[in-house]
């Protein structure tokens, strides 16, 4: 019993010692000051920083360069989340409400861009969204798309599963109440499903904020590219620690605020009272 | 306030038939139940009517006019459902609103229907309130309310006494007789109680393998089932029946012979023209008392006269009056009891 307490709080020290290092990296670097990265040799670099230094931020906020591809970055999620929501939620919503011949074919094509690696998938991608029509739409426009590509399935899938839990008495209580399909579907469903589909905004957002494959693919010949791409292209300057671990917190950063601002929604329990089983 | 028409109703979902060949007519503000076990029907009756299943074959008319082509938002009809099937993300007012928004009646018109449906379910000083946050019977009530604030032409209402606990579920069957009696709106009702068939209808069908079996007043129903099954399902206890054989005019003729408990008497002095029985248990209800007698190896039920004391594991004997015994054909299972005291009594 004691030792079983000991070795739970073991591991999961261990857990939490790979989860946090890398951020407590980040932090440290990010926040030292000059003195503590570059030792010369003198001493070990410390542990926890001399002085903390935030001079770095006001030279990375001073940065149009920066600033644009953080801007790029956010344009890329939100156009991908609004993608595959758009597209997403209706589709997921057909699957459970209708029974589609053929619908198993189309499903593994939806996935199939993700039966291969990355690298082997961004090619043939990137090779049609570069070309007419596609190459006229501005470049996060392209990169969106193909980030849709890669979220889409995940979105249908966690939808679906969304719009299983809601009793299909509502739809059909606002029909015989007057509602068209679409306007229960607007009204009723979607309001219900909000929670779920805000689980998978979530999913989309991380995806395409983080992803690096398709988005260096499709805009490396571009002046402002995503925050992943631009990390890159700083990398190779060489450039100080404190400055390429002040961007990766920043990278970080707006993901933490989006899960933030959309966990509201997370909750569960808002269909209880709607139907009595 | 309309009258409602089933023409040869046929509903099959693939090889299974849920409603066979039905024909039915409501009139114009008459309460009428379908009433059955699970599975006989009912329900996709109900739901053919509200235009959430598509029918087999057959037609279904609303005053008179063919409405099979019409999608349910177009019927004019209202339907409870037996979850209750309240918008979990709106407040009662905006539940009990929805139907009349999408009507596009007027603010003010809106505002006094809403008032005029609080007050008659009772529900004043609710329509903030989320159904998560109403009991049992007050979603029950929204859900009532949301339907009638539409006048609609005919009130669907599909067990919608069934997810409440025992008491509750007499109180709103009376409110619901009432408000009927009020409103004066058609109603066409699901439920596999018999009792709530028996004490709302002012007509109830009984259901069976997608079929009315019979379709009459309560009194009707009760005092001359039209078959075996009819007699078993309507009343409670359930109809006692006795396999027996016709004789001496008709040789052979297998039948089975039903009394209601209430209709025996007893004796505990030996009768000649008596079943003899063992008593085994009685229950009390309080006004009632059922003592259920082994016969063979059937128990019979018997309402006994308040004050009749009856001690267990002792012989009696069971007689009932002739006119008070139901006849049945074992075969096809008819009531064949007019014929039976035609012939013989």
């Amino acid at each position: 019993m004691y030792l079983g307490k000991i070795l739970k709080i073991l591991v999961i020290s261990i857990v939490l010692f790979f989860i946090l290092f890398p951020i407590f990296v980040l932090v440290k670097y990010s926040i030292s000051d000059r003195e503590s990265i570059i030792t010369g040799g003198k001493y070990p670099e410390p542990f926890w920083p001399f002085s903390v230094d935030l001079e770095i931020f006001n030279i990375l906020f001073g940065r149009k360069d920066f600033l644009l591809a953080g801007l790029a970055s956010l344009e890329i999620a939100s156009l991908t989340v609004l993608f595959c929501l758009v597209l997403g939620a209706p589709t997921a919503f057909a699957l459970v409400r209708f029974k589609i011949p053929g619908i198993g074919v189309i499903l593994f094509f939806l996935l199939s861009v993700r039966l291969f690696p990355d690298i082997s998938a961004v090619i043939p991608v990137a090779e049609q969204l570069l070309r007419k029509p596609f190459s006229h739409l501005p470049s996060v426009v392209l990169v969106a798309l193909a980030h849709t590509l890669l979220a889409l399935p995940y979105t249908i899938y966690i939808a679906q599963g969304v719009f299983e839990t809601i009793p299909r008495d509502l739809e059909e209580q606002a029909q015989v109440l007057g509602a068209k399909r679409s306007y229960a579907f607007l009204r009723i469903l979607i309001p219900l499903a909000l929670p779920g589909l805000a689980a998978a905004a979530i999913y989309t957002f991380f995806l395409s904020w983080n992803e690096f494959i398709f988005a260096y693919f499709l805009m490396f010949k571009e002046t402002t590219v995503s925050l992943p791409v631009y990390l890159l292209r700083i990398l190779s300057w060489a450039p100080q620690k404190n400055f390429i671990t002040a961007i990766s917190l920043m990278i970080s950063v707006p993901v933490i605020i989006f899960t933030f601002l959309v966990q509201k929604y997370m909750r569960t329990g808002l269909t209880a009272g709607a139907v009595k089983q | 306030m309309a009258q409602a028409k089933f023409e040869n109703l046929t509903k099959k979902f693939g090889e299974v038939i849920a409603v066979d060949n039905l024909n039915l007519e409501i009139e114009d503000g008459e309460f009428v139940t379908l009433v059955g076990p699970s599975g006989c029907g009912k329900s996709t009756t109900l739901r053919l009517l509200a235009g959430l299943e598509k029918p087999t074959s057959g037609s279904i008319y609303i005053d008179e006019k063919k409405i099979d082509h019409l999608p349910p938002q177009k019927r004019e009809l209202s339907m409870v459902f037996q979850s209750y099937a309240l918008f979990p993300h709106m407040s009662v007012e905006a539940n009990i609103a929805f139907g009349l928004k999408i009507k596009k009646k007027s603010p003010e018109e809106k505002t006094e229907k809403i008032k005029w449906a609080l007050k008659l379910l009772g529900l004043s000083g609710l329509e903030k309130r989320i159904p998560r946050e109403l009991s049992g019977g007050q979603r029950q009530r929204v859900a009532l309310g949301r339907a009638l604030v539409l006048e609609p032409k005919i009130l669907l209402l599909d067990e919608p006494l069934s997810n409440l606990d025992a008491k509750l579920r007499l109180k709103m069957r009376t409110e619901l007789k009432r408000l009927h009696k009020r409103i004066k709106t058609t109603i066409l009702y699901v439920t596999h109680d018999q009792a709530e068939a028996m004490t709302l209808s002012d007509r109830l069908a009984v259901m069976k393998d997608g079929m009315i079996l019979q379709l009459g007043s309560p009194q009707e129903i009760y005092s001359r089932p039209a078959d075996l099954f009819t007699a078993g399902f309507i009343g409670s206890p359930p109809m006692n029946f006795l396999p027996g054989e016709l004789f001496p005019f008709i040789q052979g003729k297998d039948i089975i012979v039903g009394v209601r408990p209430e209709d025996w008497d007893v004796s505990s002095k030996e009768l000649l023209e008596g079943i003899k029985g063992n008593t085994t248990v009685t229950e009390t209800l309080g006004s009632d008392e059922y003592l259920y007698i082994e016969v063979a190896d059937t128990l019979i039920s018997v309402r006994l006269k308040p004050g009749t004391e009856i001690k267990e594991n002792l012989p009696i004997w069971l007689t009932a009056e002739k006119e008070k015994m139901h006849f049945f054909d074992k075969n096809n299972q008819k009531n064949i009891t007019s014929e039976i005291s035609q012939k013989f009594f």
